[in-house]
């Protein structure tokens, strides 16, 4: 493979505006636009019905957008047939064809270029390098493993260096240590080659070790863009913070500001520390998330910059850590995930000390609850 | 003391015994003309007092039943062609297409299934009288076609259905376009559909009577209108010969489709292994 930098100037960024597809009376994406650029790690990222699919389908010319337009390299494509695209695609099944073998497989799109066949061996051999599974050459599709069928899907969508690389959920089929395995992989191939990538998964861990950037579709639209940390961390709405992992959710009320944070009171008027932000007034209802792992709990007198009381009502084993329910009152439960440090556990009905640090803490408005 | 009587197994004994009568009743008549095709005497005589191949001798030496057998293949592998060609087209359109009635089109298609053949006849029979096409090899493929054309649709239909249409779109992804995406991808994955419309629609064609009959001439006549002369005109025991070649024939063909079935499902079974192996 060429290094890096021509690599970098071979891929191409993505444009899309305003794009609008309905099939029948579903609108599947409703004016949805993305600036990916050359070179960039994008995600869509969603529940399926949420748009995700049919918008890579959309870059990847098998469906012509209502309105809107398609971009690549500023190149409007949006009436482009697929074939003349040049773009690889990974699917989910591989979609490998079973009458040819390997080396033909990854061959099929250079035979189509018409490439001398000195030419096709030699970039056919690096491209199955390059997914260490050289030597894999005369096998059908129906010889390999699953993981080993994904690596030939990517080996073939690479192996004519397009500008863009399409996957939709490509280690769906795959097992959770696999996918793991795969996902290290890609994210390796992808450096290395230096393509723009666009990635379709549900999966929001997948989502958050691969990507640059992460892109929230919510019934056809953009909930969310940015980075893993920012859709992670400061989710715009409760969607987001529901959809990013399991995630604390109370509906609060502003109460007052401190000198490093502020408080805020449950409806059945618990007392906790929120992030001290200056954008939020004392009165107003808002929402606050607070991810598990940043709960913190200790027993009852325990000298904490802060707390509130809680009872434990249940405790799962998780293996490398412990996911407790908290009743904080009558109406609000939190969970925590504590790492499982072995004993000093606690256990089920024990009144506990529960706080976090506030900065730990994100604002949503009411507004946005939905 | 008698052992009590298992309904179980006189319910089952009772299956067998009506499966096996069922049976004699369809491959009585075949057990009934093998032996006669090897029957010395000129009558259509059972059972045979004489063995001889003198029918045998007689099919393969004889110019009319020679050049009728010859009409014959020729006709239904021009017919098969047409047919699978024909059939991959209208199942391509039927199993892709989204256009408003395609369901009354699928059942038009589907139509010469319910037809009763000998309507088909009288109506082509009409139809060639005002071309002049009566007696000629054109009317025997157009009417033979209209035939097995809907066949050669149902059976390649049932492959396409199976095929997994994502492997056309990763085609075009790489550059195929969609024609060179059908030929070097799709027709070589449901090539046994193919194989199978082919030899099923050539079979059709050739043990046709009725349209034979109706749209053919003497200068046309194939094997089947021919041995319908000849038990009709003449008597003639060679056609127990002929028979017994076509059922050889029919078995052959039977057994080959089988084989590719079977070939195509352990493939199937090799890929799901393969996927086994990997979770």
């Amino acid at each position: 493979m060429t290094d890096r930098a021509a690599a970098l100037r071979r891929s191409e960024s993505v444009t899309l505006r305003s794009v609008r597809k309905r099939f029948g009376s579903v609108i599947a994406v409703d004016d949805i636009s993305l600036e990916i650029a050359a070179g960039e790690f994008l995600t869509l990222l969603g529940a399926s019905g949420s748009g995700k699919s049919t918008t890579l389908m959309i870059i990847a010319g098998f469906h012509i957008p209502d309105a809107g337009e398609v971009r690549l390299g500023g190149v409007d494509v949006t009436e482009l047939p697929p074939y003349r695209r040049d773009l690889g695609l990974v699917y989910q099944h591989y979609a490998l064809f079973p009458h040819m073998t390997v080396a033909k497989n990854v061959a099929f799109p250079l035979e189509m270029r018409r490439r001398p066949k000195d030419e096709i061996r030699r970039r056919v051999e690096a491209a199955l390098d390059l997914v260490h599974l050289g030597g894999y050459q005369t096998r059908l599709p129906s010889q390999l493993s699953g993981g080993q069928q994904q690596r030939v899907a990517l080996a073939r969508a690479l192996v004519f260096e397009p500008p863009v690389l399409l996957m939709d959920e490509p280690l769906g089929a795959l097992d959770k240590k696999l996918r793991e395995t795969m996902q290290t992989e890609i994210k390796a191939i992808q450096r290395k080659v230096g393509i723009t990538t666009v990635y379709v998964t549900h999966d929001q861990e997948e989502a958050l070790t691969l990507s640059d950037r992460i892109v929230v579709l919510n019934g056809g639209r953009i909930e969310q863009e940015g980075r893993p940390e920012d859709v992670y961390e400061r989710p715009r709405s409760r969607f987001v913070a529901d959809f990013m992992g399991a995630s604390n959710v109370l509906s609060v009320t502003l109460s007052e500001a401190g000198p490093t944070s502020a408080f805020a009171r449950t409806t059945n008027g618990v007392r906790i520390a929120v992030r001290d932000d200056h954008a939020w007034k004392p009165g107003v209802a808002v929402l606050v998330v607070i991810r598990p792992e940043r709960v913190r709990l200790a027993r009852p007198g325990a000298a904490c910059p802060w707390s509130a009381t809680a009872t434990i009502v249940d405790v799962t084993y998780v293996g490398g850590s412990l996911r407790y329910r908290l009743q904080l009152d009558s109406r609000e439960t939190l969970t925590a995930l504590l790492p499982n440090l072995g004993g000093g556990a606690f256990n089920q009905g024990d009144a506990v000390a529960v706080w976090w640090e506030p900065a730990d803490t994100w604002l949503i408005a009411e507004d946005h609850a939905s | 003391m008698r052992a009590p009587v298992d309904p179980y197994a006189l319910g089952w004994h009772a299956t067998v015994v009506f499966a096996a009568l069922v049976v004699v009743f369809l491959v009585a008549p075949l057990m009934i003309l093998v032996p006669m095709s090897f029957n010395d005497s000129s009558l259509l005589t059972f059972p045979p007092q004489r063995w001889s191949f003198r029918w045998y001798e007689r099919y393969v030496t004889d110019r009319a039943w020679i050049s009728a057998t010859i009409l014959s293949v020729q006709a239904g592998v021009v017919v098969a062609a047409v047919s699978v060609v024909l059939g991959t087209l209208a199942a391509l359109g039927l199993t892709r297409g989204r256009f408003a009635g395609r369901a009354l089109l699928q059942a038009f298609v589907l139509s010469p299934l319910i037809v009763p053949v000998i309507v088909i006849a009288v109506g082509l029979y009409y139809m060639f009288s005002f071309f002049r096409l009566n007696g000629t090899f054109m009317a025997l493929v157009i009417a033979h076609t209209v035939l097995t054309f809907p066949y050669a649709t149902v059976v390649i239909t049932a492959s396409l259905e199976k095929f997994d249409v994502r492997l056309e779109r990763v085609a075009m992804s790489l550059g195929a376009t969609p024609f060179t995406a059908l030929v070097r991808v799709t027709l070589p994955i449901i090539s046994p559909g193919l194989i199978v419309a082919g030899l099923f629609t050539f079979l059709i064609s050739f043990d046709e009577v009725v349209l034979a009959v109706f749209v053919t001439g003497p200068q046309t006549a194939t094997l089947p209108r021919k041995m319908w002369e000849g038990i009709r005109f003449e008597i003639n025991p060679t056609i127990t010969a002929v028979s017994t070649l076509l059922i050889l024939y029919a078995g052959v063909v039977m057994l080959t489709c089988e084989g590719l079935r079977r070939k195509l499902a352990s493939k199937a079974r090799a890929a799901l292994d393969a996927d086994e192996a990997a979770r």
